[in-house]
């Protein structure tokens, strides 16, 4: 009787046991979202689509030593000096950011050398665990002067937070003595067939907002 | 043989088997009782091959294991670290993460089950640890890991904001902690007869163990669902990869497991005072835990890059294995100091270390290991016969 008292007391303590498991993960589990995904593609445009609207109209413009440019809402100023400026966005998928420079060149330096330049001094395995290269962007341009482009996939990996899949672009231009660089680095995936995640529209204002001096 | 140490008269052989200092070599020599000798730093109380300081993860993490057993496991965890590593090196990194996550607890359960020291009552030691352990760190995850994506600074030359850092550096390794110890501590106070030092330290670990896996294969989510083949050169992913497989489930058990010893401690039935070195004490634990968790997370906000990320948090989790060691060995021997009523009867049982027959104490006579890291099956009645005999099929 007594072993029989003790096997149920025992089976009782196991489903507390287990009750406590469940009552302490299932809040905690019901305050995480999922792992966020971005939302459906929107209903496209049938015919006579307006422009692409901004949540503000106010520009903001930032002179740097042989160029200046123009962004918007949703891009706020991160830092900058006279050759180079930071801004950033946020999106579902995470931060985006897009560094803008400004740089003397050699006479004979092509828009492909500063490129690779760019693209060796800031694609560091440190920072990027298993770049690859996605091929040129071609029509690469900045301030509608024709230039060189290569995009990049890699992943953010780090101890203490989610790896990530992030997307990098560089562009380059050459006019005269002065180089410009863009480089975009963004969670969102530019080859995305889902038109909503897709910030290269978003990248096309910024470096057509170019205005060389 | 009188002991120096404890006074008590010890049966022959090399080792006091009631507090396990070092005995005189020759009858009449005087060896006064010092730091060092107290210590016992030259001989691991888990097991006397070893010293005090060696950086040996079996032998700190899965106590029970007697020396061939150990062995295996030793063999088995290089195996299974150069099979991730070089399956990183192959760039099929969703496979190498997920093996890389569940090496260790693997290996964690196969230990569990050989030594079968909660033979009675192994699923609740295993759902109060391990699997408690894995869905609140799922749960943790889960819970911020929208946050800690969107709130991450990405930018080339941004560093991390002041709320980031104290938000994912200080906040989250804080309450991963305490929830590494929520399933341990259900344990402590649902299930007393768990008094042991050693039960502390294994629950801690395996809470640990759990907690790093899952938490693991969260983070690393959209890596194992992505492409098969990543790209990259084939070192870029070793570090990832060994971060997952051995230093943050290192980091996350020794953290654990070193705060259930002291909490454990205490509770021994055989000891009459409260511990009396620091590391064994449970403030001391917890602050160091805290900061071997909090610490390394905050180094790699402040200085970012991956390879000095992966330096703070292997040595994090290095310091953080060596206290759990000592902290350990300063507990096996001071229940055996306390010990009073252990081996009343002086049977003889074979040592599962050396394999000599000994006196049934706290500790083996001829090695000084302690006889209660050993697994139950493993430490076996002997016949009558005099101390230090060979058993018959020893090693």
């Amino acid at each position: 009787m007594n072993r029989m008292n003790d096997g149920t007391h025992r089976r009782w303590s196991r489903l507390n046991l287990l009750l406590a498991i469940a009552a302490l993960a299932l809040p905690l589990l019901a305050c995480g979202g999922p792992i966020p995904i971005a939302e459906n593609t929107p209903t496209p445009c049938p015919a006579n689509c307006p422009p692409p609207a901004r949540l503000s109209s106010v520009g903001h413009t930032v002179t740097l030593t042989g160029s200046q440019f123009t962004y918007f809402s949703p891009w706020s100023l991160d830092s900058s000096d006279s050759h180079s400026a930071t801004l950033l966005a946020q999106t579902q998928l995470g931060q985006v950011s897009v560094l803008f420079q400004s740089v003397a060149v050699n006479g004979g330096e092509t828009s492909q050398q500063l490129l690779n330049q760019a693209i060796q001094n800031n694609l560091n395995s440190n920072q990027f665990t298993g770049a690859q290269d996605q091929g040129p962007i071609n029509g690469a341009e900045i301030g509608y002067i024709a230039g060189s482009g290569e995009s990049y996939g890699a992943t953010v990996s780090q101890s203490n937070a989610p790896d990530q899949p992030v997307y990098l672009e560089f562009l380059a231009s050459v006019r005269g003595s002065t180089g410009a660089v863009f480089i975009a680095l963004s969670p969102l995936d530019p080859n995305s067939p889902d038109p909503s995640i897709v910030p290269n529209q978003e990248y096309d204002h910024l470096v057509n907002s170019v205005v060389w001096s | 043989m009188r002991c120096l140490q404890c006074g008590r008269d010890a049966p022959p052989g090399a080792y006091c088997g009631y507090c396990g200092a070092r005995l005189p070599h020759a009858e009449g020599e005087a060896l006064p009782p010092t730091h060092a000798s107290r210590m016992r730093a030259h001989a691991y109380a888990a097991d006397p091959r070893e010293s005090l300081y060696t950086p040996a993860i079996i032998s700190t993490l899965f106590p029970h294991l007697p020396p061939r057993r150990a062995n295996i496991a030793r063999w088995l965890l290089i195996a299974g670290i150069a099979l991730v590593v070089l399956i990183a090196f192959g760039r099929v990194i969703p496979v190498a993460v997920v093996l890389s996550a569940v090496l260790l607890p693997v290996l964690y359960l196969a230990y569990f089950y050989d030594t079968r020291v909660y033979e009675d009552e192994p699923l609740t030691v295993l759902a109060g640890t391990f699997l408690i352990g894995a869905l609140l760190s799922a749960a943790l995850s889960l819970a911020t890991y929208r946050l800690l994506v969107t709130q991450r600074p990405l930018g080339l030359h941004t560093g991390p904001s002041v709320s980031y850092t104290l938000l994912n550096a200080v906040a989250l390794p804080l309450v991963g902690l305490a929830l590494m110890l929520v399933g341990p501590v259900a344990l402590y106070f649902l299930r007393p007869r768990f008094n042991d030092i050693l039960d502390g330290l294994v629950f801690g670990v395996a809470s640990g163990l759990g907690f790093a896996a899952a938490q693991s294969v969260v983070y690393s989510w959209l890596i194992i669902v992505g492409p098969l083949l990543r790209g990259g050169s084939i070192l870029d992913w070793v570090l990832p990869t060994l971060r997952i497989a051995l230093v943050t489930p290192l980091l996350d058990a020794a953290s654990a497991g070193l705060i259930c010893a002291a909490l454990w401690l205490p509770r021994d039935p055989h000891i009459r005072q409260r511990p009396r070195t620091l590391v064994t004490s449970l403030p001391f634990a917890i602050v160091v835990a805290a900061l071997g968790q909090v610490l390394p997370s905050l180094l790699t906000d402040l200085l970012p890059g991956q390879a000095l990320s992966f330096l703070w948090y292997l040595l994090a989790a290095a310091i953080l294995l060596m206290l759990a060691r000592i902290s350990l060995h300063l507990g096996l021997l001071e229940k055996g100091a306390e010990a009073s009523d252990v081996g009343a009867g002086m049977d003889m049982i074979v040592c599962p270390t050396c394999q000599r027959l000994t006196p049934d104490l706290a500790f083996c006579s001829q090695c000084g290991v302690a006889l209660r890291a050993s697994p139950k099956r493993a430490v076996v009645p002997a016949p009558r016969t005099r101390p230090g005999g060979i058993a018959e099929g020893g090693q």
